[in-house]
């Protein structure tokens, strides 16, 4: 069963002032391009925040450094949630989010190497865990202690390569591998439950031999605990679930399929979507 | 030719500690070897080929050199977003070692053949590829292939030493560079072919026996394009220009493989050489549904040397 107290307690936590100021840069952003993947990008800021601001160890003068941990964000298509905390710690300027998906623009719809901070290119369903599985490999053969972080999307479970990169992190015992899952339940033509078929995430992961457990996704305390004490079980890559809402943020829209995409976003709903966002409590 | 590829790569990974190699659950015949030298180096991946290729890709992208080994099928389309989004967009270079490319494995059936795979390569920015006709030459290119930073197609036609047609001299052999084509056999001494046989992989020993049986008939030589991609533009033109006719064979389909990247290259210097006369022997636009072994389906779709002496004559004489 899927943990219900988890689900309905991503629904009912607040947004602090941390967590506003991030989804205003993804705001930021979508005011150039007036079209974006925003149900994503609004689920899944809590996991990149607390990544960024308390687990991960990086260097912004030297993004390429050996002792960096890696992040993949396998969801490639919500790029500037994660273009939004590079602008925010200082690897790219906050003011090039004014230009995304412009033609001369380094930021696109989806989320490119090239640009500082990326570890790989995503936005085709089902890439970025493969290639979290090499670098944690590469990693292990290297005898480093990082990690390697990946995010996955819930609708992209759909693709086979998930399946097959299971079946590799386990038989490779790659427990320096951590998969975060943004379980916002919604897919481009509506719910996960309706279109896949899943609901027990936990249960398929733990059956291939990782170790899953359930958080909520939005909760900045529990998402610290969680990832400090990683992995979970040790010699098993950790499974964590996040429990998350669609287009957090945003009380009309949230839960909603509509907003997985959206295009042709006028300056007065993104008005509105920013006073939704200051009102949210 | 597999096993010398593979014995190149266990002797140069004795020094060279960033060279993995990952096996699609394909037996190599040098797993002992293999797992005694590169150690943990050496990974037998479950049957997951797009995985393999990413995970190939993050292994690429932290400094190691992988090999990715398995069917040239599966290690091309099964595969293929794979290799474009993963390795080469990203500049994440690995090498693939397809083996049992063309009609290798005919006896398997359409599954298992594999001649769409230049083709698809072609497509894909950064990728180099080799079709190599003989163990010796892919001896010469593998330590190519370790040292350069692009990715490479390795396509394998064939197990072992070729059985049909004769093998370029070694003093040809030991001219293998990546990037270049060479002329592998001439049976005349005058400046200028009749014509001129273009050819690569299982092709190159068959036409190498063409040329030789046609000695006293017509004035042949034999331009080995062992890499079809980057093309060796410069021979391609200069042995094009000494050439009356022109007759490009190739172990794969006519779209797109080896005769395509000639004629595409040649119509792109906007000089007029197509006003020569091409002729191509491949693999036409059908699947073949037959079985048996690589000779036969050779000599259904007569690709063999009685056949293309035929052709020949019917061309010149």
């Amino acid at each position: 069963m899927q943990n219900l107290k988890k689900i309905n307690n991503s629904f009912k936590i607040g947004l602090d002032d941390r967590s506003k100021y991030l989804r205003r840069l993804v705001l930021r952003g979508l005011r150039n391009s007036k079209r974006g993947h925003l149900g994503s990008s609004f689920s899944m800021i809590e996991i990149l925040r607390v990544l960024y601001d308390n687990i991960m160890h990086y260097n912004i003068k030297n993004p390429l450094s050996k002792n960096r941990d890696r992040l993949v964000v396998s969801p490639g298509w919500a790029s500037l949630p994660l273009y939004a905390i590079l602008a925010d710690k200082g690897f790219i300027k906050k003011s090039e989010l004014d230009y995304f998906m412009d033609l001369n623009s380094k930021l696109g719809g989806c989320i490119e190497r090239g640009v500082k901070g990326v570890e790989a290119t995503t936005g085709s369903c089902g890439h970025g865990l493969p290639i979290a599985v090499g670098i944690a490999k590469a990693l292990k053969l290297s005898k480093s202690n990082q990690k390697v972080f990946v995010i996955l999307g819930d609708g992209e479970h759909g693709e086979g390569t998930i399946w097959e990169a299971a079946i590799s992190i386990a038989k490779n015992k790659l427990d320096n591998l951590i998969i975060l899952v943004d379980n916002n339940k919604i897919q481009c033509s509506g719910s996960i439950k309706e279109i896949s078929s899943i609901e027990n995430f936990s249960a398929k992961w733990n059956s291939f031999g990782l170790n899953a457990i359930e958080i909520n996704g939005h909760d900045i305390s529990e998402l610290k605990k969680t990832l400090k004490n990683i992995p979970i079980k040790k010699n098993y890559a950790s499974v964590i679930i996040c429990h998350t809402v669609m287009c957090k943020g945003i009380k009309k829209y949230e839960n909603s399929p509509d907003y997985h995409w959206k295009g042709g976003f006028s300056d007065q709903e993104l008005f509105s979507l920013e006073k939704s966002l200051e009102d949210y409590k | 030719m597999k096993n010398a590829t593979i014995k190149k790569i266990i002797e140069i990974s004795r020094s060279n500690k960033k060279i993995v190699f990952l096996s699609v659950d394909q037996s190599t015949g040098f797993d002992n070897e293999l797992r005694k030298v590169l150690n943990d180096r050496f990974i037998i991946e479950p049957i997951s080929e797009a995985n393999v290729i990413g995970m190939a890709s993050g292994l690429a992208s932290e400094g190691y050199i992988p090999f990715v080994f398995n069917h040239a099928t599966f290690n091309s389309r099964r595969c293929y977003e794979q290799i474009l989004l993963d390795s080469s967009l990203q500049n994440f270079p690995i090498k693939l070692i397809s083996m049992g490319a063309g009609f290798a494995t005919s006896h398997l059936g359409p599954t298992h053949t594999s001649v769409d795979d230049v083709a698809l390569m072609r497509q894909i920015p950064n990728m180099n590829i080799l079709v190599p006709s003989n163990a010796e030459e892919v001896s010469e290119l593998i330590p190519q292939v370790i040292k350069s930073k692009n990715s490479f197609y390795i396509r394998l036609t064939k197990f072992g030493i070729p059985k049909y047609g004769k093998i370029p001299s070694k003093k040809n052999n030991a001219n293998s560079k990546v990037g270049k084509a060479s002329i592998v056999h001439k049976n005349h001494k005058y400046q200028s072919n009749d014509i001129l046989i273009i050819s690569n992989g299982t092709l190159t020993p068959i036409a190498i026996q063409v040329s030789e049986n046609l000695s006293q008939k017509v004035k042949i030589s034999v331009l080995n394009m062992t890499t079809v991609k980057p093309l060796d533009g410069n021979a391609l033109i200069k042995n094009v220009k000494k050439s009356k006719k022109i007759l490009i064979c190739e172990e794969h389909s006519l779209i797109g493989g080896l005769g395509s990247a000639c004629i595409e290259y040649l119509v792109d210097q906007g000089k007029n050489y197509l006003a020569k006369p091409i002729h191509r022997v491949g693999v036409p636009d059908k699947f073949i549904l037959k079985h048996g072994d690589q000779e036969g389906i050779l000599d259904y779709l007569k690709m063999n040397v009685l056949d293309i002496e035929k052709r020949i004559k019917k061309i010149i004489l």
